[in-house]
Formats: C-alpha cells, structure tokens, sequence
C-alpha cells in the first residue's frame, strides 16, 4: 500500500483521536477557568467585604421591607376578561355587506366591483 | 471556591440551617449566613459576568432579594443553595448587566495539578489564558451555564433549575458555548 492509501485510511482514526484530544483539553480547561481565582486576591478581598458591609447593613435595618403582596386575584381577573372578549366576539352581530336578499342589482354590483377602469382605461372611453 | 452541590439530606446543611433562622427573622442568622456565601457567590457571578464589579453589584442586589423573600422559603422544596443559585444567577442575566460587554477575566495563576512537566503546564498556562478570553465572547447565559457545569458541578436539571430552564435547553446551552469556544480556539491557533 502506498503512502498515500495509508494515510487515507488512517486519517479518518487520527481525526477523531485529535478531537477527542481537543475536547479533552478544552474540558479540562473549562475545569480550571470555573474553579481557578479569578481575580486579584486583594480585589476579590475589597469586594467580599462591601458585600459583607451590605449584608449586615441589610441585617441592622429596623424592619425587613414588607414584601410585595401576592397577586392572589390577578389569574382570576385575566380569566375573567378573557372570557368576556370572547363571549363579545362571539354574540355580538357584526354588520355584513349591504346585499338585496333577493339578488337583485348583484351582477352590477359584481361588475363593478370586476371592472374599475384607470384613468388610461377611460381615456378612450 | 465552589458552592456545596450535596442534595438536600434528611439532615439539612449548615446554610440551610442558618437560612431557617433567617426566615423566622434573626439578624444574626444573616450576617453568619453572607459571610459564609459571599465568597463563592461573588466567584460564580463573575464568571458569569466576567466583571467583578459588576458581579459585586448582583451578589448585592440578590443578597437583598434573600433578605426581603426569606419567608417565602420553604424548606421542603430543596434546601438554601438551590434557592439561593436560582436567585443570584437572576440578579446576575439581569438585562442591565449581561447585556454590557464582559473583560476577559484574569487567567489563572499556577494550574492546579503540580504533576504536569514545564511544558505541559506552559501550553495548560496558554490555553488557560486564550480560553478566557474566548468566554467574554460569549453570551452569559452560555458563561452561567459552563460556571455551574463544569465549576459547581452541578448535574444537568441543577443547572436548569438554577438558569429556570429546561434541561434539555441547558444542553443546548452548553453544546452552544463549547463549539463557540472550540471555534475560537480553533481559530486563534490557525
């Protein structure tokens, strides 16, 4: 076999070890960007104690803020409109075309509506 | 550092712990309770971030929101972490601040295993530091997803509880953030 028909079978095989190589260094890359210091110890230091600070600023207030009330109602009135746009769309009649019952003047009505001259169209008319 | 991933116990953990006396209002409970958490709060919003200042601010606000919705917290549901992930990795996608653009963070110092021979740990060193400033080119959902994959190691439906996401979608999130990073790296060594 030559060279050539070697490397052609064995391509494919050292495609996928370099992947898998590739992917293991980038997995354990990942490992110790999500694990290492990420910053300065002293900056890292500076902003765990603000936020210390903040926290027992937090724990000193004379009250905790009252929470937010629970919307209790807020499903049941969404429901409510909901139902009402649509009972209205559904009873209320909405206005048709103005026909004869009995189809008299609808082949004009059809003309016209088919033949609407433009103005070129009504220069030689 | 990295947040405890250990499931909720018959017997609750030391956070869990302080976070009940929390909610039936101690003061001291709180002040116990973000000292133990700061630290690796403020390590998990940065790399979500890619800020630290910014990442200060969300630990801040989400130490707030802790504060105010402690009585909301139902011990039965899981214990503080999970809770406590859901809501500083909120405060942290919050629209203000992932939406500004992130700095590469600074590569890390020593790789951590000392085994590796010089040259090992100088190409871990290179690739440590061109992989960091491939992630400030992602978006920081896809950051927050690898920070608590692969830092916290936190299995998939953690990582989904804590993004508020399907697991499905977290899958997404991280297949989407390594092939970005693969092809940058790529790119970069091309």
């Amino acid at each position: 076999m030559t060279d050539e028909g070697r490397q052609g079978t064995r391509r494919p095989v050292d495609g996928a070890a370099l992947d898998a190589a590739l992917d293991a260094a980038l997995d354990a890359a990942l490992a110790r960007w999500a694990r290492a210091p990420f910053a300065a110890p002293a900056g890292e230091a500076a902003a765990i104690a603000r936020i210390v600070a903040h926290g027992d600023g937090l724990a000193s207030a004379p009250s905790r803020p009252a929470l937010p009330a629970r919307r209790r109602w807020w499903p049941l009135v969404t429901g409510v409109a909901v139902a009402a746009s649509v009972a209205l769309l559904v009873l209320v009649p909405r206005p048709g075309p103005d026909l004869p019952e009995d189809g008299a003047g609808a082949g004009e009505a059809s003309f016209a509506l088919l033949f609407t001259p433009v103005p070129e169209e009504e220069m030689p008319l | 550092m990295r947040l405890p991933t250990e499931p909720l116990a018959s017997e609750p953990d030391a956070e869990t712990r302080l976070f009940l006396r929390v909610r039936d209002g101690d003061p001291g409970a709180f002040r116990q309770l973000v000292r133990r958490i700061a630290g690796p709060s403020l390590a998990l919003a940065t790399r979500t971030l890619g800020d630290v200042a910014l990442a200060e601010e969300a630990v801040q606000e989400a130490l707030t929101k802790l504060w105010r919705e402690a009585a909301r917290f139902d011990a039965g549901r899981g214990g503080f972490w999970p809770w406590w992930r859901r809501i500083l990795v909120n405060a942290a996608l919050d629209g203000r601040r992932r939406l500004r653009p992130a700095a590469p963070l600074e590569a890390a110092g020593d790789p951590p295993d000392p085994a590796p021979g010089p040259g090992e740990q100088a190409e871990a060193a290179d690739l440590d530091r061109r992989l960091a400033a491939a992630m400030a080119r992602l978006p920081a959902r896809q950051r927050a997803a690898l920070a608590l994959f692969h830092g916290e190691g936190l299995a998939m439906a953690e990582v989904a509880d804590a993004l508020g996401t399907s697991a499905k979608a977290v899958e997404g999130l991280l297949a989407r953030g390594r092939a970005a990073l693969r092809a940058m790296l790529d790119g970069e060594a091309r």
